[in-house]
């Protein structure tokens, strides 16, 4: 493996070759999964260099602990796990001065509600009730299910991303699949 | 609750080359766009990380040019020392007083690793300085600056420090921005890099490190009047002018070019107007500023050149 990794090669494979030290793989994997990366951080963060940081601080930490990789589940799954955390610190560095922290996080409410009808016939095909489960729920729910089931954060770590105790993070998240299962059911 | 695991198996693990089966392109530009109302965009989140043709569509919606700026400062920051347990107290002392003043970590790391800012260089510049400093002094006092640039005796000696003194700073530039002597703008060269601050911050932190010790040396010597303070205006010019020439040419022939200009002044204030101090008095002042401001202006214009590529 190690050098001599070529682009097409496999993301596991560009993992492996990052954890064996070969800088090229790192790059290939930058060039794959940046863009995503820094589109889902800037839905949780309104501030472009606390971003950015995040994002180099994200690749940095894989170039570091790729060999934590168990080849169980998505490579960009693995990498969004560092990335998330990567965020939070980067934002809790910038300091409670600069209210970062929006959207898929902490707003309140939707806004610029767009859709096509194409979209519209999409979500009612694959998410019809769960789309409208999920708008019942109120900001402070779905941001707590949002934090923990979407980004994979433990109840400690969402605690403090959202400023509340762990143990609120829990007892909301467990409302919230109450109110799903009753919307579901 | 249908989850991000349900979704997983639908999409196809080859899917990488063709359109995604399970989400349409143009719900994944709403995504980026910020169009979705939080159930869809929490869907096309969960999606993703399964979905290489989703991350393939959403790819060509993000800003091209801040990934690439990022994509360099990864690479540069990989190169550089980790400043972690194996940097000494006081490097990471200085780190934190650095970030303290909003000197960003990877910045400071950057300009520690610049081969004209290592102990080495500027215990170089030292020794320079004392040498010369010590011939002005052992030739004895003599008169000073002030009688000799209005026609006195030059004091024996003092010769070298005028020509050396300006020099000083001049031969950190191709040092710093010489792609063969400095690891970390040879890989900053591989990417289009860093941004005009990262340059300035890297200019100013090179000239600064040679021009403040030669200017405060300047007091040690014999009758030395303002000439510590009349060292900087040419000093600057002369950096100034190699830098603007790095643009034009390579770094190493632009700052021997700069140099040469320098002494050839010099020399020609000692052949035609009788004392090389000419090339520190009045009007030669008021020349070296209109340098300085000449070369500005075209770094001004053509920083890009030495940004994207200190060897060109």
């Amino acid at each position: 493996m190690g050098h001599g990794m070529r682009a097409e090669a496999d993301d596991a494979a560009l993992l492996r070759g990052v954890a064996a030290g070969d800088e090229q793989a790192l790059t290939f994997l930058y060039d794959r999964h940046a863009a995503w990366m820094l589109a889902r951080m800037s839905r949780r963060c309104s501030a472009p260099d606390i971003v950015d940081q995040a994002l180099q601080d994200t690749f940095l930490a894989v170039w570091r602990q790729a060999g934590r990789y168990r080849g169980e589940g998505d490579v960009a799954a693995f990498i969004w796990g560092i990335g998330v955390r990567r965020l939070i610190d980067a934002i809790r560095r910038a300091g409670p001065a600069r209210p970062v922290v929006q959207a898929g996080w902490r707003r309140a409410a939707d806004h610029g509600l767009v859709r096509s009808a194409e979209e519209e016939v999409l979500l009612g095909i694959e998410h019809g009730s769960l789309s409208e489960a999920l708008a019942r729920l109120s900001p402070e729910l779905r941001a707590a299910i949002q934090a923990t089931v979407l980004d994979g954060l433990t109840c400690a770590e969402a605690g403090k991303l959202l400023g509340i105790p762990a143990g609120t993070v829990k007892s909301r998240c467990h409302r919230a699949r109450i109110v799903l299962r009753e919307a579901l059911s | 609750m249908r989850d991000p695991a349900a979704m997983r198996d639908t999409a196809a693990p080859g899917s990488a080359g063709g359109a995604c089966p399970v989400i349409p392109p143009g719900l994944v530009t709403g995504y980026i766009r910020g169009l979705l109302e939080s159930a869809a965009a929490m869907s096309v989140e969960a999606h993703l990380p399964a979905c290489p043709a989703c991350r393939t569509v959403l790819a060509g919606e993000v800003d091209q040019t801040r990934l690439d700026r990022n994509r360099s400062v990864l690479v540069t920051r990989l190169a550089l020392p980790d400043a972690g347990p194996a940097g000494g107290g006081l490097a990471r002392l200085a780190e934190r007083l650095a970030a303290r003043c909003g000197v960003p970590v990877h910045v400071w790391r950057l300009l520690s690793v610049t081969p004209a800012l290592r102990r080495s260089w500027l215990a170089g510049v030292g020794l320079v300085l004392g040498t010369a400093i010590g011939a002005a002094r052992f030739a004895g006092p003599g008169t000073g600056l002030a009688t000799a640039a209005s026609g006195g005796a030059l004091p024996a000696g003092m010769l070298p420090f005028l020509i050396l003194a300006p020099l000083l700073p001049l031969a950190g530039v191709p040092v710093a921005f010489h792609p063969r002597l400095d690891p970390a703008a040879d890989l900053a060269t591989a990417a289009p890099v860093s941004g005009v601050w990262l340059f300035c911050v890297r200019s100013v932190a090179v000239i600064a490190a040679a021009l403040v010790p030669t200017s405060l040396a300047a007091f040690a010597l014999p009758g030395s009047g303002w000439l510590p303070l009349l060292i900087v205006l040419p000093a600057l010019a002369v950096s100034a002018g190699a830098l603007a020439l790095a643009t034009l040419v390579r770094p190493l022939p632009a700052a021997l070019s700069a140099g040469a200009g320098w002494v050839a002044a010099v020399c020609g204030a000692g052949l035609l107007a009788g004392s090389p101090v000419v090339a520190y008095a009045g009007a030669a002042q008021a020349a070296w500023f209109a340098v300085a401001v000449i070369a500005c202006c075209l770094l001004a214009v053509r920083h890009r050149v030495l940004e994207f590529g200190w060897s060109r």
